[in-house]
């Protein structure tokens, strides 16, 4: 009922506005507006106020929330505690125990009593259990390490998280003291106050093996979140295991998070190359250039990114009803691509596209195959996997080479790289992988911002609800462009460029506008 | 009621009443000069769409902005529009609605389309999204902009046509209320 919408007996929940509006299922259920925690929110002028037992069972002038004193107008005056029965009240009539009518936007649900004794009974349950990784002196989380990913972008990204909790750690010894000598509520966001802790978990081995590896770790010291963490194959077993665990998951660095749908614990930067791969499906659509019909090659490693690259452009070509997939050229998942391999394919010549989902040492070691015939007419790379260089060792004439490109535009980046540089020198961090240092850093500060509005709170939910709010606000530099999140919503940024050479120089540029795919 | 001062710092030049919309609730209505920028936004069919032709119709307009992930008042505005066509039967025909997202890189076409669908939107009640620099300059034009979008603004904007002002209801009305601004413009008791 308060997540879904959906009474006992199977049938839509209903409630009704003092205005008449009706919501009913999925609109009309308690999270919508009080949130998954019960926290509430603060939306628009409109204060949706904590309902949790805690919240609800004491009076009014409990600060159970940053907004919990914005009431409405005409509730501004503190009321007595809930009862069973004036919550009841409040729920089937929107009135509250100073016998006041709440806030026009609260629905009226005329709930049977049995259902009514459930909902109120999973009220009182919300967030009351105890949080997992959260001491009287230590918030711990933890991030996963692929043992796979190379010694630079693993380090970029420990260094940044190492260099923030050091500071962190310095500034709140003071107020860790305060709270212990300064009892009563104004303390309260003194005692919010951790000492934090990141873990570094790496995972080795087959990544059918990651999940137990985890679930280990996690029963043996418990975290509240997990804070980015790098793969340089999959994620899945990670997104799954935060599922399981409801631990909240910010921003990994990873090319493919490997899942179909958005879960509800894991928040990612994007869909990452399965966005490339719908925005390039896209493109081809509507680029005049390319010769109709579509024939495409496209070029994987046997690999988390490589497939799940490969899977999302076959289907989004497929949907955009441009073209096919002519052929699948799947490489191993490790070892050296044959050379020349393109020129022994069967099709010759047809193809009017190729589409290379390979690193940029990969590029390299192709050599030049058939680049210099008149097919294919493009050559379509990924910049999360090759980065924005490859092109040049290709071999092939740039001007056929495109780049499917998630980022800002090429110096277009924005103060905030220049800001993380100069974080990272006055604290002694190595200069490194510029985009996994960005990400690190914003993950990092991002959760820690959000932590700070939780006071001493500690609910994964209202965390996960708190990033939601922020992303958009957030002004810390990540390697993507504009941020954005909602309620429910994981995937932060949701388009990406096409690129192109300008013959002669290095300089690259946009082909069209910003693509934002729309992928039912 | 005691009367409403609307914000000037949004619409100085804003003519205000406030209506008790039952309850002891107040809407705020006001009268507001708006330039709509000429920018070409998507329908749910995901088919380009001229703002300016689509609010020049001929007919009045219903005017919001929302997005589909909103939580609190994006449920209940797009709700009341339902209720007050549903309500204006037949009439409705003769009335444009428009909803246009404000977050519109998560609100595509097909997003759109079924959000429509759960509020079972007539034929003549539009859905657009657009680029999101687009999208924030028609926010401008209505000055309903207002940065994040969990900070928005419960407006909703009614338009005799092209030489009448825009008249804007402010706050989550009663669906009665926002039907009778609605037949005030259609000049229907
Ligand atoms: C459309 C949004 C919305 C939905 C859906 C909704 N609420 Fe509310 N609710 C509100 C708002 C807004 C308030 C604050 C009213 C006020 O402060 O006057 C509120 C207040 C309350 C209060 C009173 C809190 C207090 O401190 O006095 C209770 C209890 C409550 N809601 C329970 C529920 C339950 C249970 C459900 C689901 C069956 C639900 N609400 C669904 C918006 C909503």
């Amino acid at each position: 009922m308060y997540r879904e919408g959906i009474l006992p007996s199977g049938e839509n929940m209903r409630g009704e506005t003092r205005g008449r509006a009706s919501l009913s299922g999925a609109m009309g259920a308690c999270a919508n507006c009080h949130r998954r925690s019960g926290m509430g929110s603060f939306e628009g002028g409109t204060a949706v106020r904590p309902v949790t037992g805690q919240a609800l069972y004491r009076p009014s002038d409990f600060h159970g929330s940053a907004w919990a004193d914005r009431a409405a107008p005409d509730r501004k005056k503190p009321w007595p505690a809930y009862t069973d029965e004036s919550l009841a009240r409040a729920i089937r009539q929107g009135i509250d125990p100073a016998g006041r009518s709440l806030d026009a936007a609260m629905p009226r649900y005329s709930l049977a009593d049995a259902d009514l004794r459930r909902l109120v009974d999973y009220l009182k349950s919300l967030s009351a259990g105890e949080s997992p990784g959260v001491t009287e002196e230590v918030i711990r989380f933890a991030t996963v390490v692929d043992a796979r990913v190379g010694r630079d972008r693993r380090d970029a990204m420990l260094d940044v998280l190492r260099a923030f909790v050091r500071d962190k750690n310095a500034g709140t010894r003071r107020e860790a003291a305060r709270a212990r000598a300064v009892p009563g509520p104004e303390s309260r966001k003194n005692r919010a106050y951790r000492k934090w802790e990141i873990d570094e978990w790496e995972v080795t081995g087959p990544e059918e093996t990651w999940g137990d590896q985890l679930e280990a770790r996690y029963r043996r010291r418990p975290v509240f979140a997990l804070i980015g963490g790098i793969s340089a194959g999959g994620w899945g077993p990670v997104h799954r295991f935060c599922e399981r665990f409801e631990v909240p998951c910010f921003f990994p660095d990873v090319a493919a998070p490997g899942i179909r749908g958005p879960g509800h614990y894991s928040v990612y930067f994007s869909r990452g190359v399965a966005l490339e791969a719908d925005a390039l499906a896209w493109h081809l659509g509507g680029d005049p250039e390319v010769t109709r019909p579509l024939e495409v090659v496209q070029v994987y490693r046997d690999d988390g990114p490589g497939k799940a690259a490969a899977a999302a452009f076959r289907e989004s070509l497929a949907r955009t009803a441009v073209g096919s997939v002519l052929r699948d050229v799947l490489l191993p998942a490790a070892g050296e691509p044959p050379a020349r391999f393109l020129e022994t394919l069967p099709e010759g010549n047809r193809f009017s596209a190729a589409v290379l989902w390979l690193s940029g040492s990969d590029l390299r070691r192709l050599g030049e195959p058939a680049w210099n015939a008149a097919s294919p007419r493009r050559i379509y790379l990924s910049s999360t996997l090759a980065g924005t260089t490859a092109a040049s060792s290709l071999g092939a004439p740039t001007e056929r080479v495109r780049l499917v490109h998630p980022f800002p535009l090429p110096g277009k980046e924005g103060p905030g790289l220049t800001r993380i540089r100069l974080w990272l020198r006055a604290r002694n961090v190595p200069p490194g992988e510029e985009r996994v240092q960005a990400n690190a850093f914003f993950s990092v500060t991002i959760v820690a911002e959000a932590l700070d509005r939780l006071l001493d709170f500690f609910s994964r939910e209202y965390l996960i609800e708190r990033v939601e709010h922020m992303a958009e606000d957030s002004v810390t530099p990540a390697s993507y462009g504009r941020l954005s999140l909602g309620p429910g919503q994981r995937f932060a940024s949701k388009g990406c460029y096409i690129l192109r050479h300008v013959p002669g120089t290095g300089e690259l540029i946009p082909v069209g506008d910003w693509i934002v795919p729309d992928t039912p | 009621m005691a009367g409403f001062l609307l914000l000037p710092l949004i619409h100085p030049d804003a003519r205000s009443s406030a209506a008790d919309a039952g309850g002891g609730q107040r809407v705020r209505i006001a009268e507001v000069s708006v330039n709509v920028p000429d920018v070409a936004l998507k329908g749910t069919d995901g088919r380009t769409v001229s703002l300016r032709a689509a609010l020049d119709d001929g007919r009045p307009v219903m005017l919001q902005f929302v997005f589909t992930t909103c939580p609190t008042i994006c449920p209940l505005l797009t709700g009341i529009a339902a209720r007050t066509r549903q309500d204006l039967g037949k009439e409705r025909e003769r009335i444009r609605a428009i909803s246009i997202t404000i977050d519109p890189e998560h609100d595509t076409p097909s997003v759109l389309r079924k959000y429509a669908a759960i509020f079972d939107a007539d034929p003549d009640w539009m859905f657009l999204t657009g680029s999101l620099p687009d999208v924030v300059a028609v926010q401008r034009a209505f000055g309903a902009y207002r940065g994040n979008k969990m900070n928005h603004a419960p407006y909703t904007f009614l338009r005799r046509s092209p030489r009448d002002p825009w008249v804007r209801v402010d706050g989550i009305v009663h669906a009665e209320v926002l039907e009778r601004e609605v037949r005030k413009i259609l000049g229907t008791p």
